[in-house]
């Protein structure tokens, strides 16, 4: 029998043998046509597209409108929003800087068609049609979008 | 799609939390080696192979499928790799059937297999698993699938009254089913309670809601009965099982994409149901299923399969899960191997390992406890994401 620092002794069989890989990989991806939208989170503005076919506004943006073909055009929103469903997790993504627990949202966004799921500020659940406004923070990460969260709008 | 596709070899490796002793070579080969005996044929008579693996990064490879072909002396056939998150062996076999009908190819040997367990530490493999989800908008933001199967259990809730001791019932009921299978990863007798008390993760869901990442591997050898009949040793001795039905569909890859009502339910699971059912002339899952497979990544995704496979009505769902029709000696029993709370998740193998079990239930070839007494008609249940993609398999034993 023979003990090694990679594995464990067992009787009557060899220990096993590990190869540790390291494989980091640093990534950097453009994100392309949805480029105008993460230009305007920087300048504390929501945007998005709007078909000029039929006027659907999406949210998330689309640039390219999938039922048409054609580009959609982009328009500014109010930022503000509905909280549809409301959880709060235990446990953060990596690279943000806020700690767990923390509320998570899926939020229909005033002024589209769509919703994004995304934290919700404070510590009580908000209810279900709650109205929440967009905030940028300072608790928030490396990725833009962690850069921004909803605050519920206690005035409404 | 006339052909009949015969089950004729099922195999799979035990799933562990980390086979320290085996390399994913190993119980890929030791999964091909058991479905080729178990139908009594050569490797030499195979015509194709389909390799199921989600992520490169676990096994540290890419093109493994040709690397699995040299390992198990298929160098020369056609291999093609599938991919598809959760539903990856599901698929694969949906791919392995295709061919078949198609006339391409008379023997598909599938064989998948992940090392989940501990090839990379806990964070890191959330976060590569979390690379099938939307990571663009939803990612960066949610972090983990814990929390957008939260969010989508808790609409379940809200529009059924759904409670949480519906869905821990299922926590106990499938690690108890994985206690009597020898090549589950981790069987357990827990009680209601102790889900309730265990750590929270998203919630509603606390860690026994969660399952287990696993490393192992599985196969299954899809075959004509021209084929089964002139190169299988095996298939005159035991009752024939077909792959009657095969479906898959997809949905919004984000679940805010989904309106109020799609969030509590898995629509990708239902279409692909319909279509399984279609092509496997089942019109009644309630009456006609006896035995299922269910994808249950955490515990409210099997009780809102349940609704969705046509196992129950969508409202009724919670009661349903704690009355006993799921359970074994129930109206179809769901997740007799462990699922993926008990027996675990090696997320290529799967898929396959669902079908392994089915199979074997079907034959009447699963002893002790487990066993599904005169089963005909089983079903497989998988998904990608928050079903974002799903497959539904029906197999029926012909005799």
């Amino acid at each position: 029998m023979m003990a090694t620092a990679h594995g464990h002794q067992q009787a009557g069989v060899s220990a096993p043998w590990f190869v540790q890989d390291e494989f980091a990989v640093s990534s950097r991806r453009t994100l392309g046509l949805m480029a105008p939208f993460f230009h305007a989170l920087n300048d504390t503005r929501l945007v998005t597209t709007r078909c000029p076919e039929n006027n659907w506004t999406w949210f998330p943006p689309r640039p390219i409108c999938p039922f048409h073909g054609e580009a959609n055009e982009w328009v500014e929103l109010s930022g503000n929003g509905r909280v549809r469903v409301a959880i709060r997790s235990h446990v953060v993504p990596q690279g943000v800087s806020f700690s767990a627990p923390y509320i998570l949202a899926i939020i229909d966004i005033e002024g589209t068609e769509g919703a994004v799921t995304h934290r919700v500020r404070g510590a009580d659940l908000p209810a279900p049609g709650a109205r929440v406004s967009l905030v940028m923070v300072d608790d928030g990460g490396s990725h833009p979008l962690s850069r921004i969260a909803f605050d519920v709008d206690t005035s409404s | 799609m006339s052909t009949e596709v015969l089950v004729v070899g099922v195999g799979m490796t035990e799933f562990s939390g980390h086979h320290v002793d085996r390399s994913i070579d190993d119980l890929v080969f030791e999964a091909a080696r058991t479905a080729l005996r178990d139908a009594g044929a050569e490797i030499s008579a195979i015509t194709a192979i389909v390799a199921a693996y989600e992520s490169d990064h676990f096994i540290g490879r890419m093109s493994a499928g040709v690397a699995w072909n040299h390992l198990i002396g298929a160098v020369g056939l056609p291999v093609v790799r599938v991919e598809g998150g959760g539903a990856t062996g599901a698929l694969a076999i949906q791919a392995a059937h295709a061919r078949i009908a198609a006339g391409v190819s008379e023997a598909v040997l599938v064989v998948g297999g992940e090392t989940n367990g501990k090839a990379v530490n806990t964070e890191t493999a959330q976060r590569i698993l979390g690379l099938s989800a939307d990571t663009t908008w939803e990612t960066p933001i949610v972090g983990t699938f814990a929390a957008l199967y939260a969010l989508s259990i808790t609409a379940h809730m809200r529009l059924y009254g759904t409670r949480s001791e519906h869905f821990a019932h299922i926590a106990v009921k499938n690690r108890r089913n994985a206690a009597n299978n020898p090549l589950a990863h981790r069987g357990m007798h827990i009680t209601v309670e102790d889900v309730l008390a265990s750590r929270p993760v998203a919630d509603p869901y606390r860690l026994l809601d969660c399952s287990l990442l696993s490393d192992g591997a599985a196969a299954v050898l899809l075959a004509t009965p021209d084929w089964a009949r002139s190169h299988s040793r095996t298939a005159k001795d035991r009752p024939p099982v077909t792959l009657a039905g095969t479906g898959s569909a997809s949905d919004a890859p984000r679940i805010a994409d989904r309106n109020p009502e799609g969030l509590a339910h898995f629509a990708a699971k239902r279409a692909a149901a319909a279509v399984a059912y279609r092509m496997g002339g089942i019109d009644d899952p309630r009456a006609q299923v006896d035995v299922a497979e269910i994808y249950d990544s955490f515990t409210g995704a099997e009780l809102q399969a349940y609704g969705d496979l046509g196992f129950c009505e969508p409202n009724e769902a919670g009661s349903a899960s704690i009355d006993g029709r799921f359970d074994l000696g129930g109206l179809i029993p769901v997740n007799t191997s462990g699922g993926l709370l008990g027996r675990g998740s090696a997320v290529g193998a799967t898929g396959i390992a669902q079908a392994v079990e089915i199979v074997n239930q079907l034959r009447g070839e699963v002893e002790g406890a487990r066993a599904v007494e005169d089963a005909r008609v089983g079903l497989t249940d998988t998904h990608a994401g928050v079903a974002s993609l799903a497959a539904v398999n029906i197999f029926r034993r012909a005799a």
